[in-house]
C-alpha cells in the first residue's frame, strides 16, 4: 500500500480525487486498526469511533481549515496560517481519543443525569480550546459536535428526511417502529429542537450566542 | 431591530447550518462504508478459491491416511502381486508365429526380470 504524505492527502481531499481518496481511507484505517486495541481499551466500537474521527478530520480539510501554505500543512485561524505540529494521522488519533472519552463520559452522564457535571465539562472544553479559533469556527465546530452526538434514532429520522428527502409517509414505511405519522412528526421535531437547544446552550455558555 | 424577525432568521440560519452539516457528514459516512464494503468483498473473493484448494488438498490427505489405516498391508501386497502377475501373463503369451514379445516379457512396470 502506498504511503501518503500529509500534503498529498490534503491535495487529494480538496481536489476530490476519488481514486486517491479511497486509498487514503484504507491507509488511515489500516493504521487506526493496528493501534485501536491499545487506544480503546474501554471497549468502544472501533469502527464507529474511526468513522466519526475521520469525518471530523475530512471536514476540517474540506472546509480549508487545514490546508497547505508555503509548502507546509497549516491550520487557518483568524485568517492566518499556523503550521500544524503533528501529522494528520496523529491528529486523527487525537480526535478519536477525544470522541471515545466523550462517549464514555456521555454514557456516564446519561446514567447519573448530573447537570452540574455537564456544565463543568463544557467550561473545561471552552477553557481548553485553542485561542486561535475564531468565533465562527467555534460555532461551526459546536454544530458539528452536536450533530455527531445525535442518538442513532434521531440521526436515522433526520437523515431520512433531510438527506434522502423521504416524506413522513415513506419514513413510516421504512421505520415501522414509529407507530403513527403524528408520532414520527413529533419525533422529528423533538430531534431538531434538541439539536438547536444543544447548540444554543453550548454557545451561550461560551458567550457566543 | 425586530427581535422576532431576528430570532426567526437566527433560528433559520441555525437550521440550515445543522442540515448542511448533517448532509456533509452523512455523505462522508456512506462513502466510507462503501469503500470498506468493497474492500471486504474483494478480500473475500481473493481468499475463497485459495481456501477451497487448501481444503481439497487437506481432504485428500486425510482420505489417504484413513485408507492407509483401514486397509491391511498384506491385502495391499496381495493385490499388487495379482496385478503384476496379470500383467506378466498377458504380455508373455506367445504370438501365433511362436515368437513372444520379449520387450514385454517383464514382471510388470517395465522392470525386466533378472537373467537366469
Amino acid at each position: 500500500m502506498k504511503r501518503w504524505t500529509d500534503k498529498e492527502i490534503v491535495c487529494a481531499i480538496v481536489e476530490r480525487d476519488n481514486a486517491a481518496l479511497e486509498q487514503i481511507y484504507h491507509s488511515f484505517r489500516t493504521y487506526f486498526m493496528l493501534h485501536a486495541g491499545t487506544l480503546f481499551a474501554g471497549g468502544a466500537p472501533a469502527d464507529d469511533i474511526f468513522h466519526d474521527a475521520l469525518v471530523h478530520l475530512w471536514r476540517e480539510i474540506e472546509t480549508r481549515r487545514i490546508a497547505q501554505h508555503d509548502g507546509r500543512i497549516c491550520r487557518w485561524t483568524d485568517g492566518e496560517p499556523r503550521p500544524m505540529t503533528s501529522s494528520l494521522t496523529t491528529f486523527l488519533i487525537a480526535i478519536a481519543k477525544r470522541k471515545h472519552w466523550e462517549q464514555l463520559r456521555r454514557e456516564h452522564l446519561v446514567l447519573t443525569d448530573n447537570e452540574h457535571t455537564l456544565e463543568t465539562l463544557d467550561r473545561e472544553r471552552y477553557e481548553q480550546r485553542p485561542p486561535e479559533l475564531t468565533d465562527d469556527e467555534v460555532r461551526q465546530q459546536v454544530v458539528a459536535d452536536a450533530v455527531l452526538r445525535l442518538t442513532e434514532r434521531c440521526r436515522d429520522i433526520l437523515t431520512l428526511f433531510y438527506y434522502e428527502h423521504h416524506s413522513l409517509d415513506e419514513i413510516l414505511a421504512i421505520r415501522p417502529a414509529n407507530n403513527s405519522k403524528m408520532g414520527l412528526k413529533t419525533s422529528k421535531y423533538k430531534c431538531m429542537q434538541r439539536l438547536r437547544q444543544s447548540v444554543h446552550d453550548r454557545l451561550s455558555k461560551m458567550g457566543l450566542d | 431591530m425586530n427581535t422576532t424577525t431576528h430570532d426567526t432568521t437566527h433560528a433559520d440560519s441555525l437550521d440550515l447550518a445543522i442540515i448542511s452539516e448533517l448532509t456533509a457528514q452523512e455523505t462522508l459516512r456512506r462513502q466510507f462504508a462503501r469503500w470498506q464494503a468493497q474492500h471486504d468483498n474483494s478480500r473475500r473473493l481473493r481468499l475463497t478459491p485459495l481456501i477451497a484448494n487448501l481444503a481439497s488438498i487437506a481432504a485428500l490427505f486425510v482420505a489417504g491416511l484413513i485408507v492407509q489405516a483401514l486397509v491391511p498391508n498384506s491385502l495391499v501386497n496381495a493385490q499388487v502381486s495379482t496385478m503384476l502377475g496379470t500383467f506378466r501373463h498377458d504380455n508373455s503369451t506367445p504370438h501365433n508365429d511362436g515368437s513372444t514379445n520379449a520387450a514385454a516379457d517383464t514382471i510388470g512396470f517395465g522392470i525386466r526380470p533378472p537373467t537366469p
